[in-house]
This record gives structure tokens, sequence and C-alpha cells, in this order.
């Protein structure tokens, strides 16, 4: 994972208590919203139910002062109905008034056949000339209007009675002079469940009962309280309900749907998003421009350190290398003046002579891995065939196979051909076969041949060597590591030679692979790209 | 008596130095030796030498200098030089073959019976090489 994107991943990290936060604030203003609301639409409930007392009492006041007036002396005068007309006239709220005897019979009234086809209740009737008091009925629906009202009773006599039905949109008309957002939906209903009114009109809704809607049955149950749920017209809103009237017949709703409260966190949660976007854009910029700056700054380190070890590296490599060429040629010279020198003495060159090729291979590894590391290695192309590149390999190999008196069996393919840098290939060639030559036993055969897959060459070697043991196999590419059958059966390894083919593999985008039988043999597979 | 090709060995390490010299001598060059660049360049205008051994790190003036100074010279431009450093970097190669050099190798990768007939193989493919053997 680059730098930038953990610098990056860090700062969303970093935001997620804010997110946290904000989410936290948003549930918060939410609750309180909502409860805001709730406590909104119970007063207005509350106010409902005070105001239907103040329309019993204005009912009662007025009923008392119609059965003192001296025209009900008789009822069934023309004066009487008359009278009760122009009551109506001036009290708007009032459907009718009329005199009703105990049977029912309608004596006088302002509006005689809204009276005939909707007489006061018997109940009612029986009621109030029973108790010689003040009566009020429940709220129903009238036949001739979509309207409810309720009747109020007073006494005349002990068989008649003097009756004012009020009109139900006294609550419509009361909640419009309250302070109530346009949203706000009133129910009226009765105890089964019947919508008496509805705030604002469905005239579906009216008379019709939801007596099995769930919003209906707990206002019914309850008689008092709040709720979240939809109501009959399936909109989910926020509802205070209360009985309105002492006889808790008869039910008032107050909703308000819940999408306002949605609209009413909508603005904070839509600032705080964007002050939370701005706040990580901000900080993501400000990271990745620090990150910027620390990975130019801690680049620029490694260069310098990189460039000065690759002159080091490169200083001492030639350094070394004049008195070790020196030593070489030196006891070279030596060892063709073979007639001037003891066996002992040749024997002593020899090794002299063998050291220092080893010490110089030894220079050139470091060198070559201190470039392939700091990446300074640059491949050179060139399209050569594979034999081209190998026979000077296996010319300046076969002398030491046939001393050591390992058979090597080559098979490669004369034409063909590869884009590869020729040096590299051969290092790692020259690595895999010297260390085959190494690790095998007198007499043992070590093969190499090559073949191309799918745009690809595979370079094989196997012996019927020492083998890798299991638990050194992971550790093959290892700088310096040898395994222990290794330095026992040779020695004089340094443990780079598979570390810098591997490297140079790596640059030239091929793979090293290998299988190895621990005692028995091993096989080194070379893939390389084919790209001619 | 055959007239011996002419070997200017520029090399500032003396002991490498002496040991080209005593190889070359004895497969029948005439060498000489320049130990830096005011010498090699002195040796150059006394004699014209068969084929130049020419090293990279000297004092005075560097192995490339030398070369891009004989490349510019009519008479220095023909004879073959064959650059025997011990830097090994792609850049140095670079540098040294895109100067005019015939051959360029790294010292201790190379045997003295290697570097013999390298010297000799350049020497007798080049004109000036050529012109030698045939007027021997």
């Amino acid at each position: 994972m680059s730098f930038k994107l953990k610098i990056f991943i860090l700062v969303l990290l970093s935001t997620l208590p804010l997110i946290v936060f904000i989410l936290s604030l948003t549930y918060r203003e939410f609750h309180s919203s909502q409860t805001a609301k709730l406590t909104q639409l119970e007063t207005i409930t509350q106010l409902v139910a005070a105001e239907h007392k103040q329309v019993t009492e204005g009912a009662r006041q007025l009923l008392i002062a119609i059965a003192s007036t001296p025209a009900f002396r008789s009822p069934a005068s023309p004066s009487c109905s008359a009278f009760l007309a122009s009551l109506r006239s001036q009290y708007v709220r009032y459907v009718n008034f009329g005199v009703v005897d105990s049977s029912g019979h309608v004596l006088c009234a302002a509006d005689l056949t809204l009276a005939v086809n909707n007489p006061p209740s018997s109940t009612l009737i029986n009621q109030t000339l029973a108790s010689h008091n003040f009566t009020l009925g429940s709220y129903y629906q009238i036949k001739e209007d979509d309207g409810a009202v309720i009747n109020f009773g007073y006494p005349l006599s002990s068989t008649q009675m003097v009756y004012a039905s009020l009109s139900l949109e006294w609550v419509s008309d009361f909640v419009s002079t309250l302070p109530t957002p346009p949203e706000l939906v009133i129910n009226i209903l009765d105890q089964h469940g019947t919508v008496l009114a509805r705030r604002p009109e469905i005239s579906t809704a009216l008379g019709q009962n939801f007596a099995t809607d769930s919003l209906i049955q707990q206002i019914i149950y309850d008689n008092r309280g709040t709720t979240v749920r939809a109501g009959i017209d399936r909109v989910t809103r926020l509802y205070a309900f209360s009985s309105i009237g002492e006889d808790q017949k008869t039910f008032i709703a107050a909703g308000l749907p819940q999408s306002t409260i949605y609209a009413d966190i909508q603005s904070t949660l839509i600032t705080s998003i964007f002050a939370l976007i701005l706040v990580t854009t901000i900080a993501a910029g400000i990271a990745l421009k620090i990150g910027d700056i620390l990975i130019v700054k801690q680049v620029e380190s490694l260069q310098a350190i990189d460039k000065l070890k690759d002159e080091f590296v490169s200083l001492a490599s030639h350094q070394l290398r004049s008195p070790m060429t020196a030593i070489r040629w030196l006891s070279e010279s030596l060892l063709e003046s073979k007639s001037n020198l003891t066996r002992n003495q040749q024997t002593i060159i020899t090794k002299i002579h063998t050291t220092t090729l080893r010490l110089i291979h030894l220079t050139s590894s470091l060198l070559n891995i201190s470039r392939l590391e700091s990446g300074t290695l640059t491949p050179h192309l060139k399209v050569m065939t594979l034999s081209d590149i190998m026979d000077p390999i296996l010319t300046e190999l076969r002398p030491m196979f046939r001393r050591s008196v390992i058979h090597l069996k080559v098979q490669i393919p004369h034409n063909t051909t590869i884009s590869t840098d020729p040096n590299l290939l051969s290092e790692i060639i020259r690595v895999i076969l010297d260390n085959s030559l190494k690790y095998s036993p007198r007499n043992s055969q070590v093969e190499i041949k090559a073949r191309t897959s799918n745009a690809r060459i595979l370079i094989y070697v196997k012996d019927h060597g020492i083998g890798i043991p299991i638990e050194a196999q992971t550790h093959l590419f290892t700088r310096f590591y040898r395994a222990d059958n290794a330095r026992l059966y040779s020695p004089n390894g340094n443990g780079l030679g598979l570390y810098l083919a591997h490297l140079i593999t790596t640059k030239l985008d091929g793979t090293l692979t290998w299988k190895s039988l621990p005692g028995k043999s091993t096989t080194l597979t070379l893939t390389l790209p084919n790209k001619v | 008596m055959t007239k011996k090709p002419y070997l200017l060995v520029i090399e500032d390490d003396p002991l490498l130095a002496e040991t080209m010299r005593n190889k070359f001598v004895s497969v029948g060059f005439s060498v000489k030796i320049a130990g830096d660049g005011d010498a090699a360049m002195k040796a150059l205008r006394t004699q014209i030498p068969q084929v130049v051994l020419l090293d990279i790190l000297l004092p005075k003036k560097n192995g490339f200098d030398i070369l891009a100074e004989m490349k510019i010279d009519p008479v220095w431009k023909q004879i073959p030089v064959v650059i025997a450093s011990n830097l090994e970097s792609d850049k140095d190669i670079d540098r040294g073959y895109a100067l005019g050099a015939g051959d360029y190798i790294v010292k201790s990768n190379l045997s003295l019976n290697d570097l013999v007939q390298k010297v000799t193989f350049l020497m007798n493919m080049s004109d000036h090489g050529k012109k030698f053997l045939a007027g021997k």
C-alpha cells in the first residue's frame, strides 16, 4: 500500500469520531424535535378538550336562558320555532334548536325537518328529564349533512326538553385560531372508531368506521397519550390524542407527519455533512501535502545514502580489484613458468590463483548486488539466440565440470532467440551452473535445457547433488544464507550466488523457482519473458 | 630481424604495468609504459604505437580524455585502443565505446593470456595494425 494511500486512510479513520458525533447529534436533534412536536400536539388536544368544556358551558348558559324565555311556556306555538330560528342565525355554531317531549316528538324547532330527521336520542331526553338538569349527549353524524353534531338538553318541564345541536365544526374553527403548522391533521372519533370530523377534511373518511385501525384502537384504548403511527390515510405521523368531554365517548387526535421532523433536522444534517466533507478534504489535502514533503525528504535522503553507498562500493571494488588483478596475473605468470617451480610451489600458487579468482568474483557480486538493490543497474536488452549467450559460459565452465568428473548435458535449441541483457542472463546461468558444479558428486550428471512456452523461455538446470533441505528452501534467496549441508559439502561459498541470481531475474522480469529432493536432486527453473 | 609491434601501456599501477610489460614482451611486443596522462601524450607524440592499452583512472589526465584527444588527431585516431580498466559500470563501458575504443575489458575478469589475445586480435583487425603487418 502506498504511503499516500495510508495517509488518506488515516485521515478518513480520524474523521470516524466526527461522523459518530454528527450522527449522535442528528439523532438527539431528531429525538428532541419529535418530543417538541409531540408536546405541541398534546397542547393542541388539551386546548381542544378545554375549549369543549367552554363550549359545553356556553351551551348550558344558552339553554338556561332559552328555558326562561316566555315563548316556551307553550312550545307548540309558531312563535317558538320562529324564536329558535332567530337564535340559530345568531349562534352559527349551532345547527338546530328544538323542543321535544318525553317521547321524542318535536314540538318546535329552528329547522323542523332537520329536527324530525335527527331528533335527540331518547337517552338524552330521558337523562335530561330525569335529572331536571342540563345534560349533554354524544357527537353523532346527522343524516342530511356530512357533519357531526352534539345535542345538549335542558328540561322545560317534567315532559318537555329544549335542546341545542352544536356542529362539530367548532373544533376546526377553534384549531384554526391556534398557531399550528399547516401539516397539522385533526381527527375527531367516537368511541366506536367512526370518524366524526377531520381537518383537513377527507370526505371518504367522514362517517367511516376504522375500528380495526391500530391507531384508532390505541386512541380508544388509551384515551390519552402520544404515538408515532401510520394514520387512516397510511401516512406516518406523530399523534397526540385525548378524549373530549367527560363521557370519554369522543376523541381528538392531532397529528403531524414524521417527515416534518426530517425537514427540521435536514438542514442540520446537510450542514454537518458539508462541514465534515470540507474538513476531511482540507485535512486530507494537508496530510497529503505534508506526506509529499516527508516522502520527498525521505526519498532524497535515501537517494543520497544510496548514491554514497554506490560510490563507496564502486570505489572500494575498484581499489580492491587492482591488487587482486595483480595477484591474479602474477600467479598466472608464475604458473606459466612451471619448469622453475617445485610441485609444492605450483600447488601453492594455484591455490593463490584460485582464491584470487574467488575474491574477484565476490567483489563483482557485491558490486552487482549493490547496483541491483539501488536500482542503478539497467538491463541493456539485445536480441540474440539463446545459444549465443550460453555457449561462452559453457565453454568457460566445461573444463571445471571435466575436472570435477561431472557430466554436463546440454539441450539448448540453436534457433531460439531472446530479447534480454546477455551479461545479466549469463550471470544467472553462471551462478546456477556453479552451484550445480559445487554441490554435485563425481560421476553425476548436470543437465541444462531450454524451451519456449507462451512467449516465455524456460531454462532448467537439474543436478543430482546434495539437494536443498526442506528447512532451507524458504531461505534460498536470502542474502548470505547457506544451508547446513552446503556448508559441510563446500565451505568456500559466500551465500550470495542465488541471492544475486534472484535479484537479476527479478530485474529481467523473470522468475526463478526450484524443486529439490534433499540428498537426491535439485532443479532450478529460470523463466524469462520472451518479447521477440 | 622482424620488427616488433609497439604497444603503449597507459597504466598508473606499476605492478600491473610491469606484469603486462613482461607478458607482452614475452609474446613478441615492444612495450612502453606511461604512468599518467601527460606521459601518455608525450609517448604518443614520440612514437606512434601499433596498439594502446589504456587505463581510465590516471593521474593528470584520465583515460577518456586521452582517448578523446587521440580521436581528434588525424594520425592517432587510426591507433586501435583497448581500454583496460577495473571500472565496469555500463556508463563507463558505453562512454569508452562511444569515444572510439576498439574493446573494453575489465582487467580483473581477464587472464593475462586472454588479454594478450584481445589486444593482438584488435591490432591485427585494425587498418593501422594491418599496415604494420604488411610493412614488416
